[in-house]
């Protein structure tokens, strides 16, 4: 039992296992009575004003500052648990079953390992890699996987591949009109399988499908040459050169939340979070040839490619070291891996990929 | 020669009731959303699991929940003898045997209309590599993050003359049965069982038994190994 104190009102206390359930999958146990609950709320309401996160992490440590805020870059800032267990005399609502937990005989039991989050009464277990879950208006990146009837199967790293309709695209020119059966026609000249796209996550079906949009100008087909694109099956070895792009894959939950997903690095590059984890690497173009559905042929200089294979380096290693993935982060990493003289190639070393790695922490903390 | 010598000990210097070494890791690969490694004595096994992900062949479609695929592989020079089909008959049997244990843990509503493939390979056989199998699979799954009703983990047991023994070797599964026991280690609930060869009807409680507490030892230290590994990410990714 180790009891601790929250701001010398009361306690709560943390068992590592429960006697009563001789189950040891129940790690945490947390004793909450009424007089806890009111000061554990007024704990939350107090971290939330603190912290931007707005999250609780039960079971952190008293010294940590409860995990979150400006102590988070130390380690063991909170502790991941498996589960936590409620009294069975409490009745729960359905909405305070968070994700990643399921009820059993009036028990709470997490079912994935994950660290537990706290917010009031709600309970959610998040775990450290998922597939994509989908939010409305995140800006994702996928590959097409089929082209249907109407519409075209675009894989977004989630558990069913999401649905783009041709009337939910901007066709080519940005005119406005109905689509004809023309356009339906020669949906696979805008897009066939392998294509990349940049596009909105505009609604969640019932059954958890993704419905995709891409109506605005800064959404719409990415050129990707390296992939297995639609051109890329009739362009020689020779020739890859003349566009310098990548795909990076890192888990989603890895992806900082931020307002703007396209960002134009300082480094010549432009870069894509796409909130599903899959992060897109170009050389920086201007704005009105960001959309079409023409590849651009121009050559791409050696120092522009060797860019972008350094951050894509950087952005695994990152992955690697579990570290938030946001322009900030890639970019100290990028200007560290410079400053310690790291060749691009080098980058793909572990020794190099944690010496990095935690340069890039330090510097971020100063 | 006795598989338990006259001083009570096994030919590896094992008590009768004593586990071979186990170690595990998660997180080997990039690519799968989930993988795992698991060593129990000689016995070892990779698994990787694949999503949950688009359902790959359409018939096969289930609105309501998700498509739980295994497909199990050795590597040629996993036993004695050279193994020359790495996917045979009784691998099939063995898929299907994993991916049913795994219809039992999965929280399978969860996911309606999603497929979730569960790779697994043997590099090498000591005797229980089902459950080497099984172990390595369910820690892949928590890696991946798919919701689970608990832990599946799994351990074999055989009788000697009158003696349970714990944790087979190959050597000691020739000249006796072999009984796997695949159980949730927080229910209490046995969700598979298998028995190679003949064993006495009478002597079925004993030797599950035995099993039964060898899964809770192989729980711990894979529930260790979860904790370790979650520890480390979390410190690092704490930073926002």
């Amino acid at each position: 039992m180790t009891p601790y104190q929250q701001g010398n009102k009361s306690q709560v206390t943390v068992s590592s296992s429960s006697s009563s359930h001789p189950g040891v999958w129940l790690v945490a146990e947390l004793e909450v009575s009424e007089l806890v609950c009111a000061s554990v709320r007024r704990i939350a309401l107090h971290v939330n004003t603190a912290t931007t996160t707005g999250k609780l992490i039960f079971g952190a440590k008293r010294e940590a500052g409860l995990g979150t805020g400006e102590e988070g870059g130390k380690c063991g800032a909170y502790r991941p648990w498996w589960v936590c267990k409620r009294p069975p005399t409490s009745v729960l609502s359905p909405q305070e079953r968070g994700h990643g937990t399921y009820m059993e005989k009036g028990v709470q039991v997490a079912s994935v390992a994950g660290c537990v989050t706290r917010v009031n009464r709600l309970i959610t277990v998040t775990p450290l890699r998922q597939v994509y879950q989908g939010a409305v208006g995140d800006t994702v990146v996928g590959r097409i996987t089929r082209v249907q009837n109407n519409r075209w199967k675009v894989d977004v790293n989630s558990r069913l591949d999401a649905e783009l309709r041709l009337s939910n695209i901007q066709l080519p020119g940005g005119e406005q009109r109905r689509c004809s059966v023309e356009d339906e026609r020669d949906m696979r000249a805008l897009l066939t399988e392998g294509d990349l796209v940049c596009v909105e996550v505009q609604k969640i079906c019932d059954d958890g499908l993704l419905r995709l949009a891409a109506r605005s100008n800064k959404f719409g087909k990415v050129s990707d040459l390296h992939g297995q694109g639609s051109l890329a099956r009739y362009i020689t070895q020779q020739i890859q050169c003349l566009t310098a792009s990548t795909l990076v894959a890192v888990s989603p939950s890895l992806i900082a939340q931020d307002k703007q997903r396209m960002h134009d690095l300082p480094c010549g590059a432009r870069v894509v979070f796409g909130a599903n984890g899959y992060v897109y690497i170009t050389p920086t173009v201007p704005q009105e040839q960001a959309s079409t559905y023409i590849v651009n042929f121009e050559e791409v200089p050696v120092e522009v490619r060797k860019t972008i294979g350094r951050l894509r380096n950087c952005l695994k290693l990152l992955a690697h070291h579990s570290i938030m993935i946001s322009p900030t982060s890639v970019m100290t990493a990028y200007d560290t891996s410079i400053e310690l003289e790291f060749e691009v190639r080098d980058l793909l070393k572990l020794d190099v990929m944690q010496d990095v790695a935690l340069a890039a922490v330090q510097s971020m903390n100063k | 020669m006795d598989v338990i010598s006259p001083e009570g000990l096994r030919q590896d210097g094992r008590t009768p009731t004593c586990l071979r070494d186990i170690s595990c890791r998660l997180g080997l690969y990039d690519r799968p959303n989930g993988s795992a490694y698991i060593e129990i004595g000689n016995t070892k096994v990779l698994a990787a699991v694949y999503g949950p992900r688009e359902v790959r062949s359409l018939s096969k479609q289930n609105l309501d929940e998700c498509v739980i695929q295994c497909e199990m592989s050795r590597i040629a020079a996993c036993q004695g003898e050279r193994v020359r089909r790495p996917r045979d008959q009784r691998t099939r049997a063995l898929s299907l045997q994993i991916a049913g244990v795994f219809h039992a843990a999965i929280r399978k509503t969860k996911y309606p209309g999603s497929q979730i493939d569960i790779y697994v390979q043997v590099l090498q056989a000591d005797g229980g590599v089902t459950s080497a199998c099984i172990n390595a699979s369910a820690l892949a799954l928590i890696h991946a993050g798919v919701e689970l009703m608990d832990y599946v983990v799994s351990c074999t047991a055989s009788i000697n003359k009158t003696t349970p023994i714990l944790d087979v070797t190959q050597q000691e599964s020739v000249t006796g049965c072999e009984v796997t026991v695949s159980m949730l280690p927080n229910k209490g609930s046995v969700v598979s069982l298998d028995c190679a060869h003949t064993l006495h009807l009478d002597q079925l409680d004993e030797v599950v038994d035995l099993a039964m507490e060898g899964c809770q030892q192989i729980y711990k230290v894979m529930s260790q190994e979860v904790e370790t590994y979650l520890q480390d990410k979390n410190a690092v990714m704490s930073h926002q």
